[in-house]
């Protein structure tokens, strides 16, 4: 359902919101949709928000911006949301979820693909941002994910997580988060360390730095310029072979080995439920705990395992919520 | 002799032992056909039966093993899809859907089949997965059959090897035992009996024999040798008859001398014995003629007496002085019939009847002495002479004969032509105690006895019986002659001309 365009408006004709089924239909509620950059994970929250709010027949504009990472242009396309008089503005990601914080103080913000609201600073608590906030944050329980690296690396003692500096704000959280887990007392004994390359160029030298280290397997972050670079990772890794493990989808789809992440789309639709309750119930942002997700997904990689030479447990691949093989249907024997 | 015979055919060595070898290759051929490829055909239809057994089995383990995996696959696949629906229905935000059922029951749908999509894409990667992991699992078995199988392949083939070895091995051992004795039949041994054969002729000896030899290399060589054999045989053989000749006629030559000579020994006995005998008869025929006259006297003056005596005590001893003399006179009278060179009365004498009718006198006594007699006359014959003085002669060699055979014997009494044609034996034999030789030569002499003094007086002879006999025999031209063998027996022959009127 990407059809709205990247700044385009567009107008959901949906029935009478509950409720209101006395004939004369509301004028359709204005959205500002405001993107931090273009990420896979952003796209699909959007799309299953839009789809609850449509699941929920609210008839809606939306006034959709991306910054591109650009962050003078996000605060002026914040301004222009602001301007447009939105009844609400969905921030989409950690970083759209701070500047949205930061440039409408007063304009009802819910935001959602974020992954830890409170390591990364979107709220002080998760019971509620006390403000114009309210959000839904697609945050994954490190033990789930320690345990879905374990399943797919059982030999796991040493991970090392590979992070830019271009795109820190979520994949610090993530590394906070994995290290207070780590240091629990029933947390398997996984040594952390970390890489910062400061650019997609310099994922190589990060790389190396963590085959140096003696690390067992990589974990890639939600972080878009190690995620959406991933190919160079492996390139980088040569012929060592060493496992790429991830908690961005994207990151699996594109090579490494499993993954732990959410599932966005119907994180997107929780976050509508969010949008619901502010627009159509009238709750205040400020009063709302902020959404986590029970659940998670887990992807494997059947074509990476191949080529490291690992035969995953089969207990993994049927724990997949999505078995992912770029030659899939061009096996042997097919 | 041994005669070789040529070969109707020539059979070379070579070939015969080419043909040998033929015979047992093709021989053991049949047997190995016969025996082995039945066998290795069994043991290779087995070795396949277990091939075929251990691939079924592993197949069905693999079959049993992906049907419990894909088993378990699917069931652990429901259970979890069940649990990932529950969890996002969980997730679902239908709170916020505010009781519409409908919007609830679209949100559910919607999320089913999103999750039924990915699950069916989920599904198609993993059954591909699975089919890879289980292809891998099956070229692993497969692997590892194959393996085993080469194993036991491997097994079998060494075992079969073996086994070919070891009948090729005794098929040879066989093969070379039989073409070793037809060797040793076909070669050795003809070889070994030609060489000892040889050493035998090189020794000197003649008188090899060869078996019939074969017609072969070895075969010509024994019948050359064997006509090498045969003609030294010949050389020996007329060199053999030449010394045998040779031999002979020096031995008839030595026998005729020494027949010669002993003839000549005889004659000089006989000569000298006659000789003597005749010495003694003139002594003792003129002694005889004195005292005959003196005893003549004698008898006469004391028969006169005797008549013109009165006294019977005189009359007695002149009795006993004309008995006497009247002994004397017959002792006298012998000596002069010993004596006498002419024979009395001439006549036709048969002596079959000479000696029957002297057997007649002395069978009382042969019957008293346990004693058989044995008669063997020859018809026809006859001699001329003296009939009682023959008689005399037969009578006093039946006495002897008699008087040697006191516990009994047999007496063998014989008439029939003598060793010449002109002559008449009479034999008279004993088996007796038999004359020592030294007493031989003196038999004849008179008063010559064996029969000493201690012996019963009665049987004592008076020595005069074989001389008289003597006496009477040459009388006759004739001569007489004894062999005595002591403890075995004593024979008497007595040889007269024959007569034939």
């Amino acid at each position: 359902m990407r059809t709205l365009g990247r700044t385009g408006t567009a107008v959901l004709l949906a029935t009478l919101l509950p409720g209101q089924h006395d004939g004369s239909a509301p004028p359709p509620a204005r959205l500002g949709v405001f993107f931090w950059h273009d990420s896979p994970n952003d796209e699909a929250t959007w799309n299953g928000l839009r789809q609850g709010l449509a699941e929920a027949r609210l008839a809606a504009t939306f006034v959709e911006r991306r910054a591109g990472g650009d962050r003078p242009r996000a605060l002026a396309q914040l301004d222009e949301l602001r301007a447009a008089d939105c009844a609400l503005v969905v921030a989409l990601g950690t970083e759209a979820a701070l500047l949205a914080k930061e440039r409408l103080p007063d304009v009802p913000v819910v935001f959602a693909a974020v992954s830890n609201a409170v390591a990364s600073g979107v709220v002080a608590d998760w019971s509620g941002s006390g403000s114009n906030l309210c959000g839904a944050s697609n945050w994954i329980d490190p033990a789930a994910v320690l345990e879905t690296f374990q399943l797919a690396v059982p030999r796991l003692h040493k991970l090392g997580m590979l992070r830019s500096r271009a795109s820190g704000v979520v994949s610090a959280a993530e590394l906070t988060t994995m290290r207070e887990r780590l240091q629990q007392p029933d947390a398997p004994k996984v040594t952390l360390v970390e890489a910062v390359a400061a650019d997609a160029d310099d994922l190589g030298r990060a790389v190396q730095e963590l085959l140096a280290a003696g690390v067992d397997a990589i974990w890639i972050p939600v972080d878009l310029t190690v995620y959406q670079h991933t190919e160079r990772v492996i390139e980088a890794l040569g012929a060592r072979p060493v496992p790429l493990l991830s908690t961005a989808a994207t990151a699996v789809r594109k090579g490494a080995l499993a993954g732990a992440t959410v599932d966005y789309a119907l994180h997107g639709r929780r976050a509508a439920g969010l949008v619901l309750d502010v627009l159509v119930r009238k709750k205040t942002p400020g009063s709302l705990p902020i959404d986590r997700m029970r659940g998670s997904c887990v992807l494997v990689n059947v074509a990476a395992a191949r080529r490291l030479g690992r035969e995953l447990p089969l207990s993994l691949l049927l724990l997949a919520d999505e078995l992912i093989d770029a030659e899939a249907g061009r096996a042997p024997g097919r | 002799m041994h005669q070789v015979a040529e070969p109707r055919t020539r059979r070379p060595l070579a070939a015969q032992l080419a043909l040998v070898s033929l015979a047992l290759a093709t021989a053991l051929a049949f047997v190995l056909l016969w025996w082995l490829v039945p066998r290795t055909a069994s043991a290779f239809a087995r070795f396949g039966d277990d091939l075929r057994d251990s691939g079924s089995t592993t197949m069905r383990e693999l079959l049993q093993e992906q049907t419990d995996q894909n088993r378990d696959v699917l069931v652990d696949l429901i259970r979890r899809t069940s649990v990932a629906r529950e969890r996002a229905l969980l997730d679902l935000p239908l709170e916020a859907l505010a009781g519409d059922v409908a919007a609830i029951r679209a949100a559910i749908s919607a999320e089913d089949r999103q999750r039924s999509e990915r699950q069916r894409r989920n599904v198609a990667v993993l059954t591909e997965e699975v089919q890879r992991r289980a292809e891998r699992a099956v070229a692993g078995r497969l692997d590892a059959l194959a393996q085993s199988q080469r194993l036991r392949a491997e097994e079998f083939a060494a075992e079969l090897r073996t086994t070919h070895v070891w009948l090729v091995a005794a098929a040879l051992l066989v093969l070379l035992v039989v073409l070793g004795i037809g060797v040793h039949h076909a070669v050795v041994a003809p070889s070994r009996r030609l060489r000892a054969a040889t050493q035998r002729v090189a020794a000197g000896e003649l008188s090899v024999d060869l078996p019939p030899p074969s017609a072969d290399e070895l075969g010509d060589l024994a019948r050359d040798f064997a006509r090498m054999v045969e003609r030294l045989r010949e050389g020996r053989a007329a060199e053999q008859r030449l010394a045998e000749g040779l031999t002979d006629e020096v031995q008839k030559k030595t026998a005729h001398l020494q027949q010669a000579l002993d003839d000549l020994q005889r004659s000089h006995r006989q000569l000298a014995q006659a000789d003597r005998l005749a010495s003694l008869g003139t002594l003792a025929g003129g002694i005889a003629h004195e005292f005959h006259n003196v005893i003549g006297g004698i008898r006469g003056c004391a028969h006169e007496l005797l008549a013109l005596e009165p006294d019977p005590e005189r009359r007695e001893t002149l009795a006993v002085i004309v008995r006497a003399a009247e002994r004397g006179s017959g002792i006298v009278q012998q000596l002069l019939r010993f004596a006498r060179r002419r024979v009395e009365q001439q006549g036709d004498v048969d002596p079959a009847t000479v000696l029957t009718d002297a057997l007649k006198l002395c069978e009382p006594a042969a019957r008293g002495q346990q004693v058989r007699v044995e008669r063997a006359f020859e018809p026809g014959l006859c001699v001329r002479g003296d009939a009682d003085a023959l008689h005399q002669v037969a009578v006093n060699l039946l006495l002897n004969a008699l008087q040697a055979m006191p516990t009994g014997g047999t007496l063998r009494l014989g008439a029939r032509a003598g060793p010449t044609p002109d002559e008449v034996e009479l034999q008279v034999a004993d088996t007796g105690h038999g004359i020592d030789a030294a007493d031989l030569p003196h038999l004849f002499e008179p008063f010559f006895t064996t029969r000493t003094s201690h012996q019963d007086p009665s049987r004592r002879g008076s020595g005069l019986g074989l001389s008289v006999s003597y006496g009477i025999v040459t009388a006759h031209g004739g001569r007489i002659e004894v062999d005595s063998q002591p403890g075995v027996g004593t024979t008497f022959r007595v040889r007269l001309p024959r007569h034939r009127p």
